[in-house]
């Protein structure tokens, strides 16, 4: 039995676990607040994930060529050093992510400010009354 | 206890404990499984294996000097974000943008003085404040000036800038800072000019080809093949490093350290105008 992979993999499943929360409290949650959370953890979760693949294990060192140049500085780079098109690709989801939730974040914001609540069915019964009100409106 | 056939069929005519049953069966195997495969093999990681062919071309691709065609840029990852896919850096940035432009339509008329908070501090965290917010700026502009050499680059950079104005804001209000000449409107023109300063940069080699008709590239840095364009460089020591990539990263800095100071105001101004109202009416 090998500790050290028993231990990584565990890493591994926490991570699919939270991911699987995170969709879950997405469906399921009726909060939008609590929506939001959700997403943020899911999307946390897989940036992490991905980082954790692009990881290598016994020596790792970070994808930094050192000045001045020489050809066995780069081989000890392409053998050992961490992924770095993971951690750039990484860097591009964290970006997009933080304006997603800066834009559902003041969405909602707005929407707790003009109805006084953020819970998705009193919102959606809300809607289907002023439809119904609207309609009678428009029969008188 | 003895065994009884009847107990057996009256637990199988409960539904909530077959169901329970089948559970208990289900996890038991789960969890079996999940035991004998953690003890035994490497799952989904690919740890301890050399990186992969394409890792291998960025790297090699990244610095070196005696190939005219790689970027110059000794941080791989920076080279990655501003030269091999320049322009997915760019409509990520502009998307960043739009999220703050939709945010400010939404309270683009409470963007005013009147709706800022103007709670201050007592002397200590303002003399803890003092003492910070100097080294906190000066990692800022090193992190985004140097993050084609280190670790780090332009979003950064400008992610720190804008926590040490955060700081600002805890301790002396967003009021003060406001006052102090930080006002919504310089802050959006800063950031569109960070902006059209990446835009304006990518252009750059078409429109120098264009006046000395060669042909060149969008976002491109150094010499490639089929290009007329040489590309830009400065010299530590005898090492050649490509200076087209440090404007980039400041100008992105710039944009987004803005785009965070921007959301600051939006987000006082949303929790404090219902208050404010309240106390004006």
């Amino acid at each position: 039995m090998n500790y050290e992979f028993t231990v990584l993999n565990i890493l591994v499943l926490a991570l699919l676990a939270n991911i699987v929360f995170g969709v879950y409290g997405l469906i399921v949650k009726r909060n939008l607040i609590k929506k939001i959370i959700a997403l943020n953890i899911a999307s946390d979760s897989v940036c992490v994930l991905a980082i954790y693949i692009g990881y290598r294990m016994p020596h790792a060192i970070p994808p930094v060529h050192v000045l001045p140049y020489s050809e066995s500085k780069v081989v000890e780079l392409v053998n050992y050093s961490v992924d770095p098109l993971v951690q750039a690709l990484v860097l591009t989801a964290i970006v997009i992510g933080l304006g997603f939730t800066v834009y559902l974040s003041i969405i909602t914001i707005r929407i707790y400010e003009l109805s006084g609540s953020l819970d998705i069915h009193s919102l959606l019964r809300m809607e289907m009354h002023t439809e119904e009100i609207e309609e009678a409106e428009e029969i008188d | 206890m003895t065994f009884n056939t009847n107990n057996v069929v009256e637990y199988m005519s409960c539904r909530s404990k077959r169901w329970l049953g089948i559970l208990i069966v289900i996890v038991s195997i789960v969890v079996v499984g999940v035991v004998y495969t953690l003890s035994t093999s490497k799952l989904i990681v690919p740890i301890n294996t050399p990186n992969r062919n394409i890792v291998e071309q960025y790297i090699r691709f990244a610095y070196n000097p005696f190939n005219k065609s790689s970027s110059l840029v000794p941080a791989i990852v920076n080279s990655i974000v501003w030269d091999f896919r320049g322009l997915d850096t760019l409509f990520e940035t502009i998307v960043f943008y739009t999220a703050i432009i939709a945010s400010i339509a939404i309270y683009h008329e409470y963007l005013t003085e009147t709706y800022l908070d103007t709670v201050e501090l007592s002397k200590i965290p303002k003399t803890v404040a003092i003492l910070v917010i100097g080294a906190s700026i000066a990692i800022g502009l090193a992190v985004a000036f140097k993050g084609h050499l280190t670790p780090g680059g332009g979003f950064q950079g400008g992610a720190v800038i804008a926590a040490t104005l955060f700081i600002l804001a805890a301790t002396w209000s967003t009021y003060y800072i406001s006052k102090l000449g930080i006002s919504v409107k310089h802050l959006i023109v800063l950031r569109s000019l960070g902006l059209l300063g990446i835009i304006l940069l990518s252009f750059y080699p078409l429109v120098y080809c264009l006046l000395n008709s060669c042909s060149a590239f969008i976002f491109q840095n150094q010499w490639k093949d089929n290009s007329g364009y040489l590309g830009y460089r400065y010299y530590m020591g005898d090492d050649p490093v490509s200076l087209t990539i440090i404007f980039y990263n400041v100008f992105e800095s710039i944009a987004i350290a803005n785009g965070f100071i921007i959301l600051l105001y939006i987000l006082v101004v949303s929790g404090y105008r219902e208050k404010f109202e309240e106390e004006s009416s």
